[in-house]
């Protein structure tokens, strides 16, 4: 098997693991769905105040979102000793980890990241707020993610794990957040988006080359 | 890299630690073609972190590994080996056809006729008629068979000439025992190698069949100073 063959296997496992367990996946849309149409129903039908909470709850309901997926992401592989034989194979991990990364945005943020839009119009977002708010969201996501899984490759197999994996991840998420929400805003008030996204571009492809191989030393250490 | 080239794995002096404790400590021992290791000892003496710290899964307080002579760090031998570990290592959501065309995969032991093989190797574990059952739904003894049939690949691919196996007949009936017997003959005769942890007896055939006592060479306990109570003669080893 070829190191693309590697990333390719590993892609396309989680990706029949994910349809043969849909309920996760919609578990996490529609906790994303929920929580951000809550808001709009809580405030009112104040055109400005939903205007400006907008981004932010989008934000923060698919960080929270990404987090409850977090979890899935190698526990399961641990438990039932697939991820030893990942290991013992002695093919790559760092790609394998890839693999799986790339399948699990495609499962749990891809479609939150669909269905985007329409959350904006209950938010009554302008309608030149929403590519915006998209593009940060498509440069954001793999950034929560890729944070996740080292966080989660961590505290792998640890009793308290979910909790240390909350605790790892949020002051790293803030910025994310912050230029996230921050795009969209910046938009608003007559200014340009670009640096915002450009950051958030330069920390997805940081996390992109550093998540994997971090990730899969962190995995190394905690099957010890 | 064929099984009929299993060069010599020579272990010197492994020492393990596991939770601060020490488990083994100057364990040494040679292992070549033809050759099957049984590492027993009762329960906690060690034999499955060996197994694992072989592979680098789990981490070696002290020796060294040698493979045709040279020296190697633990890592090395995954290429080599095949490891399956006491958790069944199949996902349950997927039927037994999937998860060894999976591990096949990714052991390297599919090579063209990848659907044709692996109904043969599962036809040969004895999982003819489970192929498309969700592995969840299968009993302990059937997923060891499905382990197996991942064995029965590399044994017809000629890779992976070094077998790990961790407690394989653990759940398996009389029959399934033979079908082990009967594979490791055959890796044996082919010049492969294995180290399998193991309660149930592996009878010599086609093998050479060594024991090592993992708990042998675990640490005694320390002696207590001379001028101390002298212990009780029914406690004496």
């Amino acid at each position: 098997m070829t190191e693309l063959g590697t990333f390719a296997w590993a892609l396309r496992r989680d990706l029949r693991l994910a349809m043969r367990r849909r309920a996760d996946a919609l578990n996490v849309l529609g906790f994303f769905v929920l929580a951000c149409s809550m808001f709009p129903l809580a405030i009112g039908p104040q055109r400005e105040w939903l205007q400006r909470i907008g981004p932010g709850v989008i934000w923060v309901a698919a960080l929270l979102a990404t987090m409850l997926a977090l979890p899935r992401l190698f526990e399961h592989d641990h438990a039932d000793g697939t991820l030893d034989a990942m290991i013992a194979s002695g093919r790559p991990l760092s790609l394998i980890v890839a693999g799986k990364l790339v399948a699990a945005w495609l499962v749990t943020a891809l479609p939150l990241i669909v269905l985007t839009p329409l959350l904006a119009l209950a938010f009554a977002m302008p309608a030149e707020a929403v590519p915006t708010m998209l593009g940060a969201l498509l440069l954001g996501t793999p950034v929560l993610l890729g944070l996740g899984a080292i966080a989660g490759a961590l505290t792998l197999g640890l009793k308290a794990g979910p909790t240390l994996v909350t605790l790892l991840c949020l002051p790293l998420y803030v910025p994310v957040l912050v230029f996230g929400a921050g795009a969209v805003e910046a938009q608003a008030a007559g200014l340009s988006p670009y640096a915002h996204l450009a950051l958030l571009g330069a920390g997805m492809l940081a996390v992109a080359l550093a998540a994997p191989p971090v990730a899969a030393q962190a995995l190394r250490i905690s099957v010890e | 890299m064929t099984a009929s080239g299993f060069a010599g794995l020579r272990a010197a002096d492994l020492a393990l630690a596991r939770g601060g404790r020490r488990l083994f400590a100057g364990l040494s021992f040679e292992l070549g073609a033809g050759e099957v290791l049984l590492l027993v000892g009762p329960n906690g003496a060690g034999k499955s972190s060996l197994l694992r710290a072989l592979l680098g899964l789990a981490p070696l307080a002290a020796g060294t590994l040698a493979l045709a002579g040279e020296t190697i760090r633990p890592r090395a031998l995954c290429e080599r080996a095949l490891y399956q570990g006491h958790a069944a290592g199949a996902k349950g959501e997927l039927t037994a056809r999937e998860n060894l065309a999976l591990a096949a995969a990714l052991d390297g032991t599919t090579a063209g006729d990848g659907d044709a093989a692996l109904a043969a190797a599962l036809d040969e574990v004895g999982l003819a008629r489970q192929r498309d059952v969700e592995t969840r739904r299968l009993s302990q003894g059937q997923k060891q068979r499905l382990a197996l049939a991942r064995f029965a690949l590399a044994l017809r691919a000629r890779v992976r000439p070094l077998w790990l196996m961790d407690e394989p007949s653990a759940a398996l009936d009389r029959e399934g025992a033979a079908l082990l017997q009967r594979m490791l003959d055959a890796h044996a005769a082919a010049g492969g190698a294995a180290i399998v942890a193991t309660h149930l007896p592996i009878a010599p055939g086609a093998a050479r069949v060594r024991e090592l006592r993992v708990d042998a060479f675990a640490p005694r306990r320390a002696a207590p100073p001379a001028a101390a109570v002298p212990e009780p003669a029914g406690l004496a080893r």
